[in-house]
This record gives structure tokens, C-alpha cells and sequence, in this order.
């Protein structure tokens, strides 16, 4: 229990921090530079270390965030996210974990990739389904 | 047990935000939105006044050179009546009585909860909702009238604007002191291609675009862009140039939002 809430607080200071520092950066920036979305990435580079259920209402709360405050089509985050939550299954098992450490950064930079493709994508399916 | 917990826990995550994507425009999703805007806003404003505070952009565009522009394009016959009506009113340029009285009253005001530059896109959150009568496609000026964008999408509460420049925008425009009507398209980065210029329409480098919209001709002129390099020749009627978006979102605190009338 206490592991847990050690875990919540941990990736909530994670996400938060994420958020302040892309907004930091864009305003700095002032729209000359690409600007990564850090929240999502941040929150996908916690995947890998996570059950199944957390990674779902993990992905599905940023992915809310980032739909609410982003230029994404309402929903296309939240969708992302959440297939991105059931992919990191199949990498895990693609990727071997002899080396833990690794294995989580090998998973969470395959997640990233996956995100950034996948990124027009779900901006149409996100259009598609929207009531 | 617990893999059954973590199991359903799973499935109902799964549902609750399929259910909250797929009916995003209802209701309830706008509140938890609205909720969420209203929560975070803060902290996202205070991170984006940090970071324009800490930044590197460049000078905001001055009233002055407006002014001064307006003198000129007053001089010529193609912009005569705007720049006319621009000077009467460079006077109340800040107050958004004079601004609501030039543009009609389908002008509203907004504050600027957050502002969001991601994957090569900016975006503004403002407190105006469809509540309040903000639409799809409303566009969006600051106080020296010069564009910022149009609205993306407008929940209970607030709306988002998309920036002129990002990719995907694209809006009619005239080029100032010489005319022409062109095209314009955002492709990020504050960089605007503007397209159809006629080949006989002389292009220069600090021309000014000005935002023009069927429904608001009459109405004092909105400066969007000005022309940055050379205009390329065209082998047809047309030839095609490049212009920097005037405005400054990320400094923007109070914005006007035009309805279509």
C-alpha cells in the first residue's frame, strides 16, 4: 500500500512536472521551436513499470488533459494513449528482460515511436467517431 | 482476486474513456473538460508567462509601426476607405468599447487561460464557450487587431483557438498598400505561404496581409500577416510568396472573438 502511494505521488510529480516545463518551453519558444508533448511522453515512459490498469487510466487521464488543453481533435489523445496502454503487453514480450533497466527503456522509446506514428492516425479515427 | 480487480478495473477504464471520447460534445464530457481547463489553467498560465518571461521571441509588434503603416495605406485607393476608418479609430484600439463599436456587435471578449505550442502547433484556450456564443470557425483578434486564429473547437466554458500559422489554416486575405486578394495557408512556425497572388500584382517585402471575410468587408481590417522575402514567379497567372504572422499568442491575455454575422 504505502508502495503504492509512493508510485501515485511519484508519477503525479512526474506528469505535473512534464506539463509546467512543455508550457515553460512553448512560451519561451513563442512557436519557432517543435515542442514534443513531454506529458504524454512522460507518461509513456512510466508504462513499461506498470500493470495493465494503471497504464489504461494513466494514458486515458493524460491523454484527457492533452485532448482538453491541445490543438489534438477531442479524443484522439485519449484513444492513443489507451492503445498505446495495451500495446506496451506486446513489447514486453517481444523484448527480452534480462536486463530490466534497459528493457523498460527499450519498451518506453518503442512506445514513443509508436506514438509519433501513430499521431494522424488517431486525429482521424477521433473525427470518425465523434459524436 | 486481484487479477479480477485488475481486470475489471482495466474494462471499466477502457469504457468510461471510449464513452468520454466518442461523446465529447455532450454535456457531461464538456463539464469534466470544463472542470479540467478550470483546475489546470492556472498552472498551465503561470508555466507559459514563466516561459515567455525566461524566452527568446522576438519583440512584440508595436502599435506605432501599425500606425504608421495605416498612414500609408491610406495614400492609395485600393485600401483608402479601411486605412481612413483605422485612423479614426487607432484611438480606441485598446478599449473594447471603441473595438465592439467598429466591428459591430458581434464582437465578444475573452480572457486567455493558457497558451500551447506542440508538434509544430499553437493553441490558445480562452474563457468563451458556446455558452457565451463562440462557434467553430470564429476568429480570433487581439487588442491591436491584429489575427490570432480561429476557433478549433468551443466546449461549455472555454473554447481553443488554433493559430493562424499552424498547419491547416487557411483564410482569404489583401495584400496592403497595393492590393491583390491572395490565399493564405498556415505551415507553422509563425510562417504563412500565401498562393493565387495575381502576376500582375506587385509583391514587396514588408507589404502587410490584411484578414478578409465576405461578411465582414465594411468592417475596420484585421492585419494577419507581412510579407517576409521574395515573391517566386510563377510559370502561370499566379505567383506565390511567404508572409510572418503579426500577432503574438503567447503574450495575448485578452483576445476578441468575432461571430459570424
Amino acid at each position: 500500500m504505502m508502495q503504492q502511494r509512493y508510485m501515485i505521488v511519484l508519477i503525479g510529480g512526474t506528469l505535473a512536472s512534464a506539463f509546467f516545463i512543455e508550457r515553460l518551453a512553448a512560451g519561451a519558444a513563442a512557436g519557432r521551436l517543435f515542442i514534443p508533448p513531454l506529458s504524454l511522453l512522460a507518461v509513456l515512459a512510466w508504462f513499461p513499470a506498470l500493470p495493465l490498469s494503471w497504464r489504461i487510466w494513466l494514458g486515458g487521464g493524460a491523454g484527457f488533459l492533452a485532448d482538453s488543453f491541445g490543438d489534438f481533435r477531442f479524443g484522439a489523445a485519449i484513444l492513443l494513449m489507451i492503445f498505446l496502454a495495451l500495446l506496451t503487453g506486446f513489447f514486453r514480450s517481444i523484448i527480452s528482460d534480462r536486463r530490466p533497466l534497459f528493457a523498460k527503456g527499450a519498451i518506453a522509446a518503442c512506445l514513443m515511436g509508436s506514438f509519433f506514428l501513430l499521431v494522424p492516425l488517431a486525429a482521424k479515427i477521433a473525427v470518425s467517431i465523434s459524436v | 482476486m486481484r487479477s479480477r480487480f485488475s481486470i475489471f478495473a482495466s474494462i471499466a477504464a477502457i469504457l468510461f474513456f471510449a464513452l468520454v471520447a466518442v461523446f465529447g460534445a455532450s454535456r457531461p464530457a464538456s463539464f469534466l473538460r470544463s472542470g479540467a481547463v478550470g483546475i489546470a489553467g492556472p498552472f498551465a498560465r503561470a508555466a507559459g508567462r514563466a516561459g515567455v518571461w525566461l524566452g527568446f521571441g522576438a519583440e512584440s509588434f508595436s502599435i506605432g509601426r501599425i500606425r504608421a503603416l495605416e498612414e500609408e495605406a491610406g495614400r492609395l485607393a485600393a485600401a483608402e476607405a479601411r486605412a481612413l476608418a483605422l485612423e479614426k479609430e487607432n484611438e480606441s484600439l485598446s478599449q473594447s468599447l471603441g473595438l465592439r463599436t467598429g466591428f459591430g456587435a458581434s464582437l465578444k471578449s475573452a480572457r486567455v487561460l493558457q497558451y500551447q505550442s506542440s508538434l509544430g502547433r499553437e493553441t490558445l484556450v480562452i474563457d468563451l464557450g458556446s455558452d457565451d456564443g463562440a462557434a467553430e470557425g470564429d476568429i480570433v483578434i487581439d487588442e491591436k487587431r491584429l489575427l490570432i486564429g480561429e476557433i478549433r473547437e468551443a466546449g461549455i466554458g472555454f473554447s481553443k483557438v488554433a493559430v493562424a500559422s499552424n498547419p491547416g489554416i487557411t483564410f482569404s486575405g489583401v495584400l496592403v498598400p497595393l492590393g491583390g486578394e491572395v490565399l493564405a495557408k498556415g505551415i507553422g512556425a509563425r510562417a504563412l505561404v500565401l498562393e493565387l497572388i495575381p502576376s500582375d500584382v506587385p509583391v514587396r517585402s514588408g507589404d502587410f496581409v490584411i484578414w478578409t471575410r465576405e461578411d465582414q468587408r465594411g468592417n475596420p481590417a484585421v492585419f494577419a500577416g507581412r510579407v517576409a522575402g521574395s515573391v517566386a514567379a510563377g510559370s502561370g497567372t499566379f505567383k506565390t510568396g511567404h508572409a510572418v504572422l503579426l500577432s503574438d499568442p503567447e503574450r495575448t491575455d485578452r483576445v476578441m472573438v468575432m461571430s459570424r454575422q
